[in-house]
């Protein structure tokens, strides 16, 4: 008789395999979606007398969380977001969201985040499932966990800089012994230890 | 198949090279015992193989974790807050390591397979245990003295210091007593 563990590991071995099918859409962040999201993300984060999204590895970051982070319905719903941007921008400003004016821009991504902003207000809603919430938080993720956002925030890797062997002073290095190493005199135990002598 | 028998004979055999394996085999060699230690998994280069303290920003995932692949290939090691992007290589896969136990006492069986064991995976900070700890329970009249005080443990404590590249400082306070310092990473 299988333990439990042992049916949960044959369950998600099937959940494996059963992600690995073909999928109908494809999963991947094209070139075409990388670069709506990396104009997105530079409307959200604008290079100011800091530097912008554009400089923060938001494409690369969002390539890997399609793949690997977000669940299935999720990345359908993020990458098929993504999908309408350019069509939007082309019936709103005629031409794609990448390419237009920045005021248009500007304007586009207002829209979107009040559309989210609504939906977060909304009882009955879930704004998580609008692709905007998405873009929107893999962009500042993105932002500042990137050398240039975590520098504008004036962020210091130390680690960069971390010394692990260092000389140490000869009275520290020299071995110390049980008793001078023991602790200061403490009150009598309630009751005597058995000691053993190794 | 047909193994060669070796000539080499031992005088003790380890399997495994962790924290409990790893240890008694060092002292045993340098005692002067014929040692031969067992290891399922690579030798660790540390300057090829450590990817420890890595800005976000190398990591592919910015330590969000690639949570499909931890999912589908490992869902019990996950389990360990150390098993994230970076480090879930020195986990085991568990889908090729499959273990049952008793449906009424689940257990998260957290392996590493590589020279080190677990202690690859293994950091911060390890304190000598002091007088008040092995008084607490007696001075507060709960349950049973143990049998041992400080004083018994400190030679061990001494003795066992090098091994694991443990860094101190030469006293915190007379409830911590400390070795003094050595090379970490040793």
């Amino acid at each position: 008789m299988p333990s439990r563990t042992f049916a949960e590991l044959l369950a998600w071995s099937e959940r494996v395999r059963e992600s690995s099918r073909s999928p109908g859409t494809p999963t991947l962040l094209t070139p075409p979606r990388a670069r709506a999201m990396a104009a997105l993300a530079e409307v959200i984060i604008p290079a100011t007398d800091t530097p912008g999204a554009s400089e923060a590895g938001v494409t690369e970051f969002v390539a890997a969380l399609v793949v690997g982070w977000l669940d299935d319905d999720d990345r359908d719903v993020f990458l098929e977001g993504l999908d309408t941007v350019d069509p939007a921008a082309r019936e709103r400003f005629g031409a794609d969201f990448a390419d237009c004016a920045p005021g248009e821009q500007t304007q586009f991504v207002g829209d979107l985040d009040a559309e989210v902003a609504r939906l977060r207000k909304d009882p009955d809603a879930t704004a998580s499932r609008h692709f905007f919430h998405h873009v929107k938080r893999f962009t500042i993720t993105a932002y500042f966990t990137s050398e240039v956002g975590l520098a504008a925030l004036g962020h210091r890797n130390s680690f960069r800089t971390f010394e692990g062997c260092v000389p140490i002073p000869s009275d520290e290095a020299a071995p110390p012994s049980a008793t001078g190493a023991a602790p200061g005199p403490l009150p009598a135990p309630a009751s005597q230890p058995h000691a053993t002598t190794p | 198949m047909n193994i060669r028998p070796r000539r080499q004979q031992y005088d003790v055999i380890v399997v495994g090279s962790g924290m409990s394996g790893g240890w008694p085999a060092k002292e045993l060699c340098e005692l002067g015992a014929r040692v031969l230690v067992l290891e399922a998994g690579p030798m660790v280069i540390p300057e090829r193989d450590y990817a420890e303290h890595l800005p976000t920003y190398e990591m592919p995932y910015r330590g969000w974790n690639d949570r499909k692949a931890l999912a589908a290939e490992q869902p019990i090691q996950r389990e360990c807050y150390v098993c994230d992007e970076v480090a879930r290589k020195f986990f085991v896969n568990d889908m090729e390591n499959p273990y049952t136990t008793d449906p009424d006492k689940p257990f998260r069986w957290i392996r590493g397979r590589q020279v080190g064991g677990r202690s690859i995976m293994w950091a911060r900070q390890s304190y000598r245990l002091g007088d008040l700890d092995f008084e607490a329970n007696a001075r507060d009249g709960h349950g049973v003295d143990w049998p041992i005080r400080y004083a018994d443990l400190a030679p061990w404590y001494d003795m066992s210091r090098p091994s694991p590249g443990s860094a101190a400082a030469p006293r915190v306070c007379p409830r911590s007593p400390t070795a003094s310092s050595c090379r970490p990473c040793g």
